[in-house]
């Protein structure tokens, strides 16, 4: 009976026992494998779960009516990305992302904002988990800026398989209905920060 | 027996033939060792210690704009968390925020932590543009008292026909080999005058993940 290391299990002989061709196949395939796992450990490592969708602008936002964003992988500007290497985003469920691989995620609303209005009092935005807020803002204009406000908003989520991100804002102020801006790169990125 | 020149795994030399199955395992348990030191720092990066609470259990308030609400989560506030801190202090070893010290880090390096404010309410009417804030320190402890290593927060601005708000915070902070003296001293206040406020039961979302060592590391 060959010896063997006490975590890999990588074997080897032991002395008094004849070292035949068998002895370096079974050490070669041990260590073989070990080194697959590894590698697998390290391809995991450095390509984390995650999806990069943009929002799609130019959607219409009635004033104090709290509207779900729409996402869209096609169309795009070319300063905006689109990555998702868990399947993450469906265009035909083109206002929600979904969880396929359970663990922390860190969910970013970003560059979020809305044009085309008379002045504004206040803008907010909302991420959901399963339709429960779980994160946000809301960031009010002192004077009833004509200017649209833009804001990122972020946090740590656990997340298990199947559940459903979407993103909300609301508007309040006067004109509209106001539209989701493209003034900066509006965008929902969800990424894995550890397994659950 | 010679050596590899760079991981120093053994290899027979002519007169070494006789121990082969020493050399074997000399060679399997280096392998064995090296490659178990490339899996914890593997590890490090797709498992870093993260804790995420989701608290307070009770409402705090209604309070007015004299107070200063405390912030700390307890254990029954935890949705997760993949570490344990040593030594274990009141809290059985659970991480939390806390601001006692020992109770929220686990170990030296970069820290991102952060907050967000879910559903600050007022209980009545709104002073236009008064403020709700969120203050946080990372405060260390030291023979004469706390020594504040970070500050952040946010403040933001009510709305006049609007009564709840949501807001979040964070920041990154660099902890180091004592941080056992770490705390996270985070409270809540506001300017409301026309009414109080109320932080709903789970109406504040904190997390804490480590980023990174603050040392270089290479796996040999």
């Amino acid at each position: 009976m060959p010896g063997q290391t006490p975590v890999l299990g990588i074997r080897y002989p032991l002395i008094g026992e004849t070292v035949d061709a068998t002895s370096f196949a079974n050490f070669a395939n041990d260590v073989n494998s070990a080194v697959i796992t590894t590698q697998a450990l390290a391809t995991a490592a450095l390509n984390r779960k995650e999806c990069l969708v943009p929002m799609l602008t130019g959607v219409a936002i009635t004033v104090a009516v709290e509207t779900t964003v729409t996402f869209t992988n096609s169309g795009l500007e070319n300063f905006n990305p689109f990555r998702d290497n868990d399947n993450m985003f469906n265009p035909a469920s083109p206002t929600q992302i979904t969880i396929n691989t359970s663990g922390v995620y860190m969910i970013v609303a970003k560059d979020t904002g809305v044009d085309s209005f008379a002045t504004m009092t206040s803008f907010r935005c909302l991420v959901y988990k399963n339709n429960i807020a779980q994160f946000g803002e809301r960031r009010n204009e002192q004077d009833g800026s004509s200017n649209s406000i833009v804001e990122t908003v972020q946090a740590l989520l656990r997340c298990e398989v199947g559940d459903i991100i979407t993103v909300k804002f609301l508007w309040n102020g006067t004109g509209g209905p106001a539209t989701v801006s493209n003034f900066m790169s509006p965008a929902l990125h969800v990424y894995r920060v550890c397994p659950l | 027996m010679n050596f590899t020149d760079i991981l120093r795994l053994p290899c027979p030399g002519e007169n070494d033939y006789a121990a082969l199955p020493i050399y074997m395992q000399r060679l399997a348990e280096d392998i064995e060792a090296k490659m178990l030191a490339q899996r914890a720092a593997i590890a490090l990066e797709t498992n870093p210690p993260t804790l995420v609470q989701l608290g307070p259990q009770s409402a705090i308030g209604p309070f007015g704009t004299s107070s200063i609400a405390q912030l700390t989560l307890q254990n029954n506030s935890t949705i997760f968390s993949n570490y344990t801190i040593t030594p274990p202090g009141s809290f059985g070893g659970r991480p939390q925020l806390s601001p006692s010290p020992g109770n929220t880090f686990n170990s030296a390096g970069v820290w991102y932590i952060g907050f967000c404010i879910i559903g600050y309410v007022a209980v009545g009417a709104v002073t236009n543009d008064s403020n709700r804030l969120v203050r946080a320190q990372v405060g260390k402890g030291t023979s004469s008292g706390t020594t504040t290593i970070e500050s952040f927060g946010r403040r933001i601005n009510a709305e006049s026909t609007i009564a709840t708000e949501y807001f979040t915070g964070q920041t990154t902070v660099m902890i180091d080999n004592e941080f056992t003296k770490y705390s996270v001293d985070m409270v809540l206040t506001h300017a409301n005058a026309a009414s109080n406020m109320t932080l709903p039961a789970n109406g504040v979302l904190f997390w804490c993940t480590r980023l990174g060592s603050t040392e270089n590391i290479e796996v040999v």
